[in-house]
This record gives C-alpha cells, sequence and structure tokens, in this order.
C-alpha cells in the first residue's frame, strides 16, 4: 500500500468505531422492542420487525414535533437571511467603522445555545421580563406572554435564533461581497448603471454561492435545534414547541426509555433532514 | 450633491446602530443582573463589588461549576489533541493525492456534519451503559471525535491545499520520509491555521449541550451542564444564574479574540469546493 493512503487509516478506523459503529447500531436497534421502563428492560430486547416505523407513522405527537421544527426553521431562517443580507450589505458600503460594526453584530455569535436560552428565558418572562416591561413603559396596555402562548411560542423562538445566529451569516455573505472585484464595480459606476442594476448583474451573481452555501448550513443546524426550545419551553407549552430532537431524546434516554422506538424516531428524522438538504442542492444544481 | 451623499452614509450607520443595539443589549443586560444588588440596598460602588462577590461565587458553588471547568478543560483538551493527531494525516493526504475517489470521502464527512446529534447518541448511550464508558471523561472524549475529527480534517485540508507543494517535493529529494515532510515541513507551515482549527474545536466542545446530556451523569460533566442545571428553578435567583452563564462565557470569548480573523473558514467547512 502507498504510503500517503496509510496516513489515512488511523482516522478512518476511529470515524468507522464513534460514526459508522452507533450508526450501524442504532439502525438496527431501531427494527427491536427494547424498553429499559420495564422491569429488567436492559436485558431484555426482541426484534420486532418494523413495528417501530408502523408506529411512528400513526404517531401524531411525532408529526406536531416535524410540522413546529419546519415551521420553527423557516421562519428563523427567513429572519435571518433578511437581517444577514441587510448588516452584509450595509456593513460593505460602510468607510469608517466597518470592523467596530463587525464585531458588535457578531458578538452573539460567541455565546453558546445554553446561555442564549437561559437569558431569553429571563429576558422573556412575562411579568419579570425586562422587554415586556420596557414594552408597558412606552404604553403597550398588557404584558405579551412570549414563550407561555401556543402561538406565539414558535415565531418566539425563532427570533431568539435569529438574534442569536443572524451574525454567521452576514460574515458569509459579506466575506462574498468582498470577493466582488473593485474595478467591476467602478466600471459599472463610470457606465451610470443604478443600484439595482449593479445589485442585479454585478453584486448578486458574485455572491450567490457564498448565500447558497450560508443558508443549507443555517437550515441543518436549525432542523437539529435543541437546546432552544429543550431550555427554554420544555416544548410547552402542552406540545406547541416540541421540536423533532427534543421528542426523540423525550422518548429515549430523557423520560420514556424506549430505545428501539427512538432509534426508529431517530434514524427516520435523519433521513428527512437529509433529503430536504439534498432536494434544495439539486433544485439548485438544475438551475444554473 | 455632497449634502445628499452624507446623509445617504448617515442613515447607513443609524440603522448599523440600532442593529447593533439590538445585538448588545440582551448580553450588556445580562452583566448588569449578575452584579445586581440585593433589593433595596443602596446602590454604591462598593455594593456592587460586593454584589459581584457574591453572585459569582453564589453561582460558582450551586451549580458545581469547579468539577464542570476541570471536566470541560481536561475532555476538550484531549479530544482536540486526537482529532489533531489524526486529521493532520488524513488532511495532508486529502490535500495532495490526485485519487478522485477522495472527493467522494469529502463529501461523505460533510454527510455526517449533517446528521442530527440524536442518530449517534441514543445507539452511544446504550453502547456506553454496556461497556461501562458511560459518564467517563475517555467516553466522552471518544464521542467529541464525531464532532471534532470530521471538521479537523476539513479545516486542515483547506489549509494544507492553499498551501504550495514545492517546499515539500524539495524535502522529498533531500531524502526526506513521507512522515518527515508531513510533521517537519508540512505541519509547521500551517501553525496558525492548526491553532485555529483546534481552538473551534475547543469552542465547540466547551459549548455543547447534548453530548454530556446524554452521555454523563455527574463525573463527567460539563460547563453547559452546570449552567444548565439553573434552568429548572422558576424563582431562581436570576443574578446567579446570570453570573453563571457570564462565567461559562468568559473562556469562550477569549478564545474567540484569536480567531476573529478565521471565522468565516470556520463556519463554511466543508461547504465550499476550492
Amino acid at each position: 500500500m502507498k504510503t500517503q493512503t496509510r496516513f489515512m487509516i488511523p482516522a478512518l478506523v476511529v470515524m468507522a468505531i464513534v460514526i459508522l459503529g452507533p450508526l450501524m447500531w442504532g439502525i438496527g436497534v431501531s427494527f427491536c422492542d427494547w424498553n429499559w421502563a420495564e422491569p429488567n428492560g436492559m436485558d431484555n430486547i426482541r426484534v420486532s420487525g418494523i413495528k417501530n416505523y408502523i408506529e411512528m407513522l400513526q404517531d401524531p405527537l411525532f408529526r406536531n414535533s416535524i410540522l413546529n421544527t419546519f415551521l420553527f426553521s423557516f421562519i428563523a431562517l427567513a429572519v435571518e437571511f433578511i437581517l444577514g443580507m441587510a448588516c452584509a450589505l450595509l456593513l460593505n458600503s460602510i468607510r469608517n467603522g466597518a470592523l467596530l460594526y463587525r464585531t458588535a453584530l457578531m458578538f452573539p455569535l460567541m455565546l453558546s445555545d445554553i446561555v442564549v436560552a437561559l437569558m431569553f428565558k429571563m429576558l422573556l418572562n412575562p411579568s419579570q421580563g425586562i422587554l415586556n416591561r420596557m414594552l408597558m413603559a412606552v404604553g403597550m396596555a398588557s404584558p405579551i406572554n412570549w414563550v407561555g402562548d401556543a402561538s406565539l411560542v414558535i415565531p418566539s423562538l425563532a427570533l431568539v435564533d435569529a438574534w442569536w445566529q443572524s451574525g454567521n451569516l452576514t460574515l458569509i455573505i459579506l466575506a462574498g461581497l468582498q470577493s466582488i472585484p473593485q474595478s467591476l464595480i467602478d466600471m459599472s459606476m463610470v457606465d451610470g448603471a443604478s443600484a439595482f442594476t449593479r445589485f442585479r448583474y454585478i453584486v448578486f451573481p458574485y455572491t450567490q454561492p457564498f448565500i447558497k452555501t450560508a443558508i443549507v448550513l443555517r437550515l441543518i443546524d436549525l432542523m437539529r435545534v435543541f437546546t432552544l426550545p429543550w431550555a427554554i419551553t420544555g416544548g410547552g407549552p402542552g406540545r406547541a414547541s416540541e421540536m423533532t430532537q427534543v421528542f426523540i431524546y423525550t422518548q429515549g434516554m430523557g423520560k420514556y426509555m424506549r430505545m428501539g422506538y427512538s432509534n426508529a424516531l431517530a434514524v427516520t428524522f435523519a433521513l428527512i433532514v437529509v433529503v430536504v438538504i439534498a432536494f434544495i442542492q439539486k433544485c439548485w444544481k438544475a438551475e444554473e | 450633491m455632497n449634502m445628499r451623499k452624507t446623509a445617504d452614509s448617515l442613515w447607513r450607520y443609524l440603522l448599523l446602530s440600532l442593529i447593533s443595539l439590538i445585538f448588545l443589549l440582551p448580553i450588556v443586560w445580562l452583566a448588569v443582573v449578575s452584579v445586581e444588588t440585593p433589593r433595596n440596598a443602596e446602590v454604591s460602588l462598593s455594593s456592587v463589588m460586593s454584589a459581584l462577590i457574591d453572585n459569582y461565587s453564589d453561582a460558582w458553588k450551586t451549580g458545581g461549576f469547579e468539577s464542570a471547568f476541570m471536566n470541560t478543560f481536561i475532555i476538550s483538551i484531549f479530544a482536540v489533541l486526537l482529532s489533531d493527531i489524526l486529521g493532520l494525516p488524513m488532511a495532508f493526504v486529502l490535500a495532495r493525492a490526485k485519487n478522485m475517489g477522495y472527493g467522494f470521502l469529502e463529501r461523505v464527512l460533510f454527510f455526517f456534519r449533517m446528521l442530527p446529534e440524536m442518530v449517534f447518541l441514543l445507539p452511544l448511550f446504550v453502547i456506553y451503559r454496556k461497556i461501562g464508558l458511560f459518564d467517563t471523561a475517555i467516553g466522552m472524549v471518544l464521542a467529541f471525535q464525531i464532532i471534532t475529527l470530521p471538521y479537523t480534517v476539513v479545516l486542515l485540508k483547506s489549509y494544507i491545499y492553499k498551501l504550495s507543494p514545492s517546499l515539500e517535493d524539495a524535502g522529498r529529494v533531500d531524502g526526506c520520509t513521507e512522515m518527515q515532510v508531513l510533521f517537519r515541513i508540512t505541519t509547521p507551515a500551517i501553525a496558525t491555521g492548526l491553532a485555529a482549527t483546534s481552538i473551534l474545536c475547543f469552542i465547540s466542545i466547551w459549548t455543547n449541550l447534548m453530548f454530556p446530556l446524554v452521555l454523563s451523569y455527574s463525573e463527567a460533566q460539563t460547563v453547559s451542564i452546570a449552567i444548565a442545571s439553573f434552568k429548572g428553578y422558576g424563582t431562581f435567583k436570576w443574578s446567579t444564574m446570570a453570573a453563571g452563564a457570564v462565567l461559562t462565557t468568559l473562556p469562550q470569548l477569549v478564545l474567540f479574540g484569536f480567531i476573529n480573523k478565521y471565522l468565516v473558514a470556520g463556519l463554511t467547512a466543508g461547504a465550499v469546493k476550492e
């Protein structure tokens, strides 16, 4: 074997053990009944075929969690994209203080998700939270129950995520804007192109690959959201903000200890994420 | 004309300042709460100082921060070292080889990054309980390779790829073995990239919540769990919680300061073709 290929063996072996191993094991367990909450449940594993998957298809709570996750991802992505694009364009257009503003805009990125979650749990508290107190001070009649109201909770969580991660898109789109050759901009100025024309024919084509990358990466992380709903609402009120990974965790070691069923859910959800991302990338490829 | 131009850039600054304010205020508020004095106490420099000491030592004691900080440091450092040692040779091959099959390997690495954590964590929980790695530092170090190893390989590959191979060829002519080429020529040349990669991995472990939540119970708990333990108390003292949040964030902030420049590369690792 060539020396070079041999160099990859240690990393590939470890990846096979820690990544492929659990993945295969999980797929196997998803075809079994294995309920640790039963007496002696840990030693009692039975092959049950596709029973878990049939139960999953009929489980309204799983469907609910998927819908919640998609709604959350869609709102958060839309807000993050608009904010991120606006901030990147603004940052790229000012002469002085760009570094200062850039640092301010990416500051939330440096916090961990659990710190963001706890911070907003306090800020959004209906009676004690500073947000409601400020809104009341400027004339709002009654406090808004941001995360306690079933119809408001997902948009609220999406806005928290947007506060946290918009800087992510700003940074990536800004890198795209800065890759545009200055001579191209100068030339269009001499030719008297309007700001809109310049955006349509120069800025957009140059930044498009960056925007696509940013959207795909954001969407992957948004669909896998866990910490924000887990720490801020615990999936509530009722099940109004139960996202899929939180639901899977509750079915598994979080509460019910149903190893077979929770693994079936996890495998299915992984497939859903992969299909969504693959579909988006395919659409974009067809466009080109 | 000039007036219009000034007005034109003025609204940009106003808008940016407004957005920056929205982004910064909650953080400032958190820092203020963490030094909040007990109610109806007089606000003075000395009362703020004593509140600061009280709140922070409170948080340090209640959340089990002392052991959590130690655990997280140990787990992060060993996980990062392991990823570097394993990842460097693989990144070297991927960057230099002309074999088309390796492009497929890189896509597989990106594919792993896409999968929801639970698909690994549920089986690992079961396996760890069976073989005794549950709630151990070794178990955590191994589990974190799921995140850090593909990430390290992809990032280091991009740094090596940008490097001209001529120096390496000169080394080979002078009789270096491949191992010597990698560790004596290539590695020193990408030292800053290696450091940035290690810091990014360190931060991703430091901030990770799901892995310790599932794979540890008390012995191998990390700072994320320590701070998350505050979430259950509805009427918990906010000042203590805020102090805990600031404490866990400080190491991150310092590290981010070092890698500011490398952040975009870190965010897009594996997703952009070069």
